[in-house]
């Protein structure tokens, strides 16, 4: 397995098949968290560190618990119950050890246990199924950068589409599109700009 | 638009340009625009017509209708919607059906325009979102026309394989300049006619010379390197910059002052987005062409771009460090991918 395979799976994990704008995952944050570009690199770094961690978790338990057993049909259901705890421990943890981490990141945290990004990128990682092409471990690191890939094209959207509601937010948008309407309006638009980059993998 | 006291509250190209007042920047687009014009109109004859003509009836119309209907005052005068029309005419294949230019000039100019509050508030290209949404919407109606004396379009062709010099060796690069013998769409074909807009538009200093500048040197490097790397003739560069529609993208397109950042760097990272996405696109994308697609792209990176907190009009030492990070991880990207 060579370099090039983390490349392409980061790449294409952080463009090609973006988690919102070609994945339509985890709109909610992208929506309510954007309205200030602070706010939403705030969410953007609470996002990749629970990807992160909860892509190792739901991998090691799918494969080493799940998979053996034959219930691999009740990896949803435990997937939720792993992240959904995993974020309460999470946030148990860093209020205990470190206050400073705790403040910016204090209010993004409980709302990502419903965010679908995490669970759809994990449940992703599993579907894809690197655990048959490369050994446990191998898929491992794939995976976690696939993860990586996805948190990375989470931000950059967040960070643009934050900039965007600023300069909106000044502008004279005609009534019935201010606020969240026209904010979707760019969505879309958005979206379809990214449509330009497909199969570039 | 109007605020209680009855006069027309006006936004941008001032900011962008202080010396300039929106008409004259706009007459100076038309103007630029002339030479493209006739070249189209005795290429294509009666079909570029039409498709300009519908073209500029639904975004003008769109525009005339919708602040008529709301009873807001506005001004024709300005000529944004005009320009817009024009421009999205010359990116149409020649062949596209009149209905399809129309829905997509009404929903461009809706969409793009309209709903963010009118001239100088859109954050996106009007003609680039208009075109991207036909593109997907009717895809299979834009068929290039096969031209029986030149054959496919050259990027349609080339799009089979890149680096193939057999290939390229059937388009004379002189033709692909002047625009004679070759199919595309009806306003990329002649580079002339593009760059002698381009030297009035900068004469007059109605366009930022950096944008288009950074933008073609980009695909001029990124081009050059791959050459290098897969060993094809040094044409191969000359054929990217004159081939589908980066000329007139980086000249017409990607100036618009309204959605181009304001600061002088800022213009130089975004020629240089504009330039990485389009070539990528080229050559590793599933479509041909992606100046259209990179140009709505990076778009998105302009409110980001001008942030008060970190905008500067000068280069400092950060910024030209994170600038050459970035050239150097694109460079890298392009190795590892042509290498393949």
């Amino acid at each position: 397995m060579s370099v090039a395979v983390f490349f392409t799976a980061l790449a294409s994990a952080m463009l090609i098949n973006n988690v919102i704008l070609m994945r339509f995952l985890g709109i909610c944050p992208f929506l309510g968290v954007s309205k200030k570009i602070e706010s939403s690199i705030g969410m953007s770094f609470a996002v990749a560190f629970v990807m992160l961690v909860a892509t190792l978790f739901t991998y090691i338990i799918y494969y080493t618990l799940l998979e053996p057993f034959d219930i691999e049909y009740l990896r949803i259901i435990a997937f939720i119950l792993v992240i959904a705890s995993l974020v309460q421990f999470v946030e148990m943890f860093i209020k205990k050890f470190s206050k400073g981490l705790y403040k910016s990141l204090g209010i993004y945290l409980p709302l990502i246990t419903t965010n679908c990004a995490i669970l759809g990128v994990a449940e992703g990682n599993i579907i894809i199924d690197f655990n048959s092409s490369y050994n446990f471990f191998g898929g491992l690191a794939l995976s976690l950068t696939n993860a990586l890939g996805a948190a990375l094209g989470f931000g950059l959207i967040m960070f643009a589409f934050s900039a965007i509601r600023v300069r909106l937010d000044a502008q004279n948008v005609p009534k019935e599109y201010k606020g969240v309407p026209i904010s979707l309006v760019v969505a879309g638009i958005m979206s379809l700009a990214f449509f330009g980059l497909q199969g570039l993998i | 638009m109007a605020s209680k006291t009855g006069f027309l509250r006006k936004t941008s190209p001032y900011v962008r340009e202080p010396k300039a007042k929106v008409e004259k920047m706009m007459y100076d687009v038309l103007i630029a625009l002339i030479p493209v014009i006739i070249f189209t109109i005795y290429k294509y004859e009666f079909t570029a017509v039409w498709i300009i003509l519908v073209s500029i009836v639904s975004m003008v119309g769109t525009e005339f209708l919708y602040y008529k209907l709301r009873k807001e005052p506005f001004t024709m005068k300005n000529g944004t919607a005009l320009i817009s029309a024009l421009i999205y005419a010359l990116i149409m294949p020649d062949v596209t059906p009149l209905w399809i230019v129309f829905i997509g000039g009404v929903f461009g100019m809706y969409f793009g325009k309209l709903v963010f509050g009118g001239m100088g508030a859109n954050i996106f290209n009007v003609a680039g979102f208009a075109r991207v949404f036909i593109v997907i919407s009717f895809g299979a109606f834009l068929v290039y026309d096969v031209d029986t004396v030149a054959g496919a379009t050259a990027l349609g062709v080339v799009k089979a394989n890149p680096f193939d010099m057999m290939i390229l060796g059937d388009f004379n690069l002189w033709n692909m300049f002047t625009g004679v013998g070759e199919a595309g769409s009806i306003g990329e074909l002649s580079g002339i006619a593009i760059l002698l807009g381009g030297l009035y538009l900068a004469f007059r200093k109605s366009l930022d010379w950096r944008i288009p500048v950074s933008y073609i040197g980009t695909v001029l490097g990124l081009s050059t390197i791959a050459a290098l790397i897969v060993g094809a003739e040094m044409t191969y560069p000359l054929f990217t910059i004159l081939s589908g529609g980066i000329l007139f993208g980086a000249i017409f397109m990607a100036t618009d002052p309204i959605t181009s950042p304001v600061t002088g760097p800022g213009r130089i990272y975004y020629g240089f987005g504009l330039g990485v996405i389009t070539f990528f696109i080229r050559i590793f994308g599933a479509l041909p062409e992606g100046v259209v697609f990179a140009i709505l792209i990076m778009n998105m990176f302009v409110p980001a771009l001008d942030y008060y907190k970190w905008a500067n009009s000068k280069f400092t030492i950060k910024s030209t460090l994170v600038f050459s990070v970035v050239v150097l991880v694109t460079v890298g990207l392009l190795v590892v991918g042509v290498w393949q």
